[in-house]
């Protein structure tokens, strides 16, 4: 796993804050797509973000969505 | 015999979600999005055609729904938006697209877009027949349409 801190985490959460103008802040247990801040249309932006903020490469051919569910699911799979 | 169920998919895509794909280098996103026999086809001589590539991409979205597959993105690339004869569009399905198709018994998908100013809009339909036994799945299915 890459050395990274939580501010790389930082990078997704304010990439996802910058899409809306409803919000301020995200819950780290909250469902990123029931509440519709990510979707299908932006999920191709959404993986290349965490990509670069985690160094991780990422497989399209093998993503389970409940690793990108959740700021903490994305953290504990990728950070 | 078994009866086929009719599928509707329908989806709408915002053109100003397509502007801002488009980076300065026009690229963005939109390479992992489109082929590249679709990307030849969404160009106009002053660049991305915004319009049509809200189109394609809301073609697909809405073939997308017709197979009823949760829990997984939409594998963008496995799901092409071609033009035939009359420039009517057609899909064309490929890899994890043309499994599910295939499990669905969609043999064949039609579909039609549509775009405003602001907006494009498409929809797709298909007879879904479920296989009376087990079937091999390809990964390469062609559907095609005109």
């Amino acid at each position: 796993m890459p050395n990274t801190t939580s501010s790389n985490l930082d990078q997704v959460r304010n990439w996802l804050l910058a899409r809306t103008t409803e919000r301020d802040s995200i819950d780290p247990d909250e469902d990123l797509i029931t509440a519709r801040l990510v979707d299908s249309l932006s999920f191709v932006e959404f993986v290349l973000t965490i990509e670069e903020a985690s160094g991780v490469e990422i497989d399209r051919e093998a993503i389970d969505l409940d690793d990108f569910r959740t700021l903490k699911a994305i953290e504990r799979k990728f950070f | 015999m078994t009866a086929a169920a009719v599928r509707v998919g329908v989806d709408i895509v915002p053109v100003a979600r397509v502007r801002t794909m488009v980076d300065a280098d026009g690229a963005g996103p939109l390479h992992l999005m489109l082929t590249a026999a679709e990307a030849e086809l969404s160009r106009l001589p002053a660049g991305w055609d915004l319009h049509g590539v809200a189109g394609r991409l809301a073609a697909k979205e809405a073939v997308f729904k017709l197979f009823h597959i949760a829990d997984q993105p939409l594998p963008w690339t496995s799901i092409e938006i071609l033009k035939g004869p009359g420039q009517w569009p057609y899909v064309r399905l490929a890899g994890a697209a043309g499994r599910w198709a295939a499990e669905a018994g969609l043999a064949e998908i039609d579909i039609s877009i549509s775009h405003e100013d602001q907006f494009a809009v498409a929809v797709a339909a298909g007879a879904a027949v479920p296989p009376t036994h087990k079937e091999e799945c390809h990964a390469e299915h062609d559907i095609v349409q005109p």
